[in-house]
């Protein structure tokens, strides 16, 4: 327990890093209005993410990720590009639309005749699949003369699997492109993708689709550990209350407690965190029509879910507390003198419990701030367009190939800042339960 | 030995009012939300999701869906995946993620293991020693970054500028290395620090001085004395470890893009893919609840306090 003295200077360090990524988090508008001017998200076309061989497409089709065969055939006039005449409207790019109209034909065509196969697996005929690729795609299938039957087990029937894998092939999942052929490409240089500075504009440069990385940053920062934060309140509520109840009661009511903390601690909660997300991003998607509206329900939500799954060891520690002092004098006096156990935990085991159960509250926050990362990241928690730790990170993993510093800027920060909350909660709690002082 | 019995028939009670809940809170949580698995499908006509409703049964009342999943259940038929993989039973697909993701949890525990015992042995030999700073230092720095950071990391460093291993699948060595490697080093931090603990509490111990003033070397005490007392600790976190680790392996398996359980469940989840779903998260659940019990009744057995 002589260890907090000995790392002093790193807890102070830590207190400062924690105090500016705050200072960050709360002063975001300023930062946004008078430092970086660009909201978190405003599109700069100007500056976007335009890897070469896409030049001029509109934000929605922006990278392609496919095979090099593949654009080759997407590219009908065989210029080099997949192009857009008209970048404002969005609406003239024949050479993308031709390859999300395969998908969809071939996704279509598939499951309405799918049913007519089999009982158990579904699936559609060879020829009809290249009937479909030819109406599509014209002369320029013939340019996959190299690629893989579709029917990959040759058993004469193309099953959602090998669908799926033969028309990937094809395809742009969902209109996708992604960076190809950098070092031939006329289009913008390297230089100019995200990460690198332009100079006066941005500070940190953009993210993939034109955004300030730097507000984003911020302002993510602040959606994340808002989440945190509250996330937190709502485990301390549970978990203090029924711990505190819990532990002052005592006898069968707290064995059946604790067993059932047992029991709920070994379930595997963040399934449920992911359904709590997908049921209410759908019952959202009905009810509301405004999208900022939707990923703020959301994010309540989301909180709510994860503090409610996380309050279980708080709920062992806050009973473990009350346990201790229901025999104590003042406990005593207090039933002696005829208080309700109600007016006994609200009024007097709470008080007297608070700074424990504080200390040990700080070390949830950086938890949660990992957790609600975790789910941004897989696209279950806070929605688009508001930034938070865990998107930044997932957009820094889906360009990392070409724009290395929106990952590592995204890293640097989460990773500050749950360290730093660590450091300082484990010095909090050790002082506690080492010191004794107050 | 009769107690033993009946806290074991207890528990398998318990366990299995435990799956029944997961299953029914999964089931109708999934239900009751608005839209199917079909209706946000790409070039889906609203007649051709009702066919595809119809087929799969999506057209019956909910209760009616309930009592043929669970009966399913109750036969082992896990029920077709819808759109996922349209048609595949899903146990199928289940018996071809599975052994991916118990291979790579099993890996990363080894991994935690050797690691956590090593390093937290090394740290908790000289407490506030420069080893023990420096490896408690790392090893909070291995916590706070969380499996998304070392992960990415990792992904950027070994695969896209080094080009030393591949990216997808779960087949080679290769394309185990990274995903095990991240998996593991998160829980070497949790291991690691409950073995200093442990090796804290045996080694400061006077039993150590006394085997030690018997003529047994300092290394063979600590080898054959200290470490394994310390690792009582770590055996009773193993459980909730392998809980850790296999929810842990969902931002593996995806930033990794291993075929596992982890991957299915969350494009399932996205795609409203109720049977493969409801599968993915009992396949978990069971994998749990074994382990749990498991765990707790090998604790019953060899703790004597626990016997009578």
């Amino acid at each position: 327990m002589n260890r907090p003295e000995r790392h002093n200077w790193l807890v102070h360090a830590c207190v400062i890093v924690l105090g500016s990524l705050l200072l960050a988090a709360v002063g975001a508008d300023v930062v946004s209005r008078w430092m970086t001017r660009f909201t978190f998200d405003e599109v700069n076309p100007a500056a976007a993410l335009m890897p070469p061989g896409t030049l001029g497409l509109p934000q929605e089709h922006r990278t392609y990720d496919g095979d090099p065969e593949v654009f080759d055939v997407l590219d009908l006039n065989g210029s080099g590009r997949l192009e857009c005449r008209n970048l404002e409207s969005g609406l003239d790019c024949p050479e993308l639309k031709a390859a999300s109209r395969l998908f969809d034909a071939l996704q279509a065509a598939w499951l309405s005749s799918a049913d007519t196969i089999d009982e158990r697996r579904l699936g559609v005929s060879l020829e009809e699949w290249y009937r479909l690729a030819r109406v599509n795609l014209g002369d320029s299938l013939d340019r996959f003369s190299r690629m893989p039957s579709p029917d990959a087990n040759s058993d004469g029937l193309v099953d959602y699997n090998e669908f799926v894998a033969s028309t990937t092939f094809l395809l742009l999942n969902e209109g996708d492109v992604k960076a190809h052929q950098i070092d031939s490409d006329p289009g913008l240089s390297r230089r100019e993708f995200p990460g690198a500075p332009l100079p006066g504009r941005h500070l940190l440069g953009t993210d993939a689709l034109g955004r300030d990385l730097l507000t984003r940053e911020i302002y993510g920062l602040r959606v994340s550990l808002l989440v945190a934060l509250c996330a937190t309140a709502v485990s301390f509520f549970f978990g203090a209350f029924l711990g505190l109840a819990s532990g002052f009661v005592g006898g069968r009511p707290d064995r059946v407690f604790l067993r059932v903390l047992e029991v709920l601690q070994a379930l595997p909660f963040i399934f449920v965190v992911i359904l709590v997300a997908v049921f209410t991003r759908d019952v959202l998607e009905v009810r509301w029509q405004s999208a900022n509206a939707q990923a703020l329900v959301q994010s309540i939500v989301l909180f709510c879910a994860l503090g409610a799954v996380q309050w279980f060891s708080l709920a062992r520690y806050a009973r473990g507390l009350s346990f201790n002092l229901r025999n104590s004098d003042f406990c005593m006096a207090l039933v002696g003198m005829g208080y309700s156990p109600a007016q006994i935990i609200f009024k007097h085991l709470l008080p007297n419990s608070m700074v424990p159960l504080l200390a040990y509250t700080v070390l949830l926050v950086p938890t949660l701030v990992l957790e609600e990362a975790f789910l941004s990241f897989l696209g279950f928690g806070v929605q688009p367009p508001y930034p938070s730790l865990g998107i930044l990170l997932n957009e820094g993993v889906a360009v990392m190939e070409i724009a290395p510093g929106v990952l590592g800027i995204s890293a640097a920060i989460i990773f500050l800042l749950a360290w730093s909350l660590n450091i300082v909660g484990e010095h909090l709690s050790a002082k506690r339960s080492g010191g004794g002082g107050k | 030995m009769s107690r033993i019995v009946r806290l074991a028939a207890i528990r398998l009670t318990v366990a299995a009012v435990v799956l029944l809940g997961v299953f029914t809170l999964t089931f109708f949580m999934m239900r009751l939300a608005p839209g199917g698995p079909f209706t946000t499908m790409k070039g889906v006509s609203p007649e051709l999701a009702a066919n595809l409703d119809k087929r799969f049964g999506l057209d019956q009342t909910v209760a009616a869906q309930f009592t043929t999943l669970l009966g399913g259940y109750l036969t082992g038929d896990l029920g077709p995946s819808m759109s996922f993989s349209p048609g595949e039973p899903v146990a199928d697909i289940l018996a071809r993620s599975l052994p991916v993701s118990l291979e790579l949890g099993f890996w990363a525990l080894l991994l935690a293991i050797v690691l956590g015992v090593v390093f937290g042995t090394l740290s908790g030999l000289k407490p506030s020693g420069p080893a023990d700073l420096g490896i408690s230092f790392v090893m909070l720095g291995l916590v706070s970054a969380s499996i998304i950071v070392i992960g990415a990391l990792l992904r950027k460093l070994f695969i896209v500028d080094l080009g030393w291993f591949s990216l997808g699948g779960f087949d080679s060595f290769s394309n185990k290395v990274l995903p095990s490697l991240t998996l593991g080093l998160a829980y070497t931090a949790i291991l690691g620090r409950l073995v200093r603990g442990g090796v804290v509490a045996q080694a400061g111990d006077r039993t150590l001085r006394s085997i030690m003033a018997r003529g047994v070397s300092r290394r063979t005490a600590i080898v054959g004395y200290v470490i394994p007392r310390a690792l009582i600790p770590m055996l009773s976190y193993l459980g909730p470890a392998v809980a850790g680790i296999l929810t842990g392996s969902f931002v593996v398996e995806t930033l990794f893009e291993v075929p596992g359980v982890s991957a299915c469940f969350i494009q399932g989840a996205a795609a409203r893919d109720y049977p493969l779903v409801s599968g993915a998260i009992m396949t978990y659940t069971a994998v749990l609840v074994l382990t749990n019990f498991t765990f707790e009744t090998l604790h019953t057995l060899l703790d004597p306090r626990e016997r009578n």
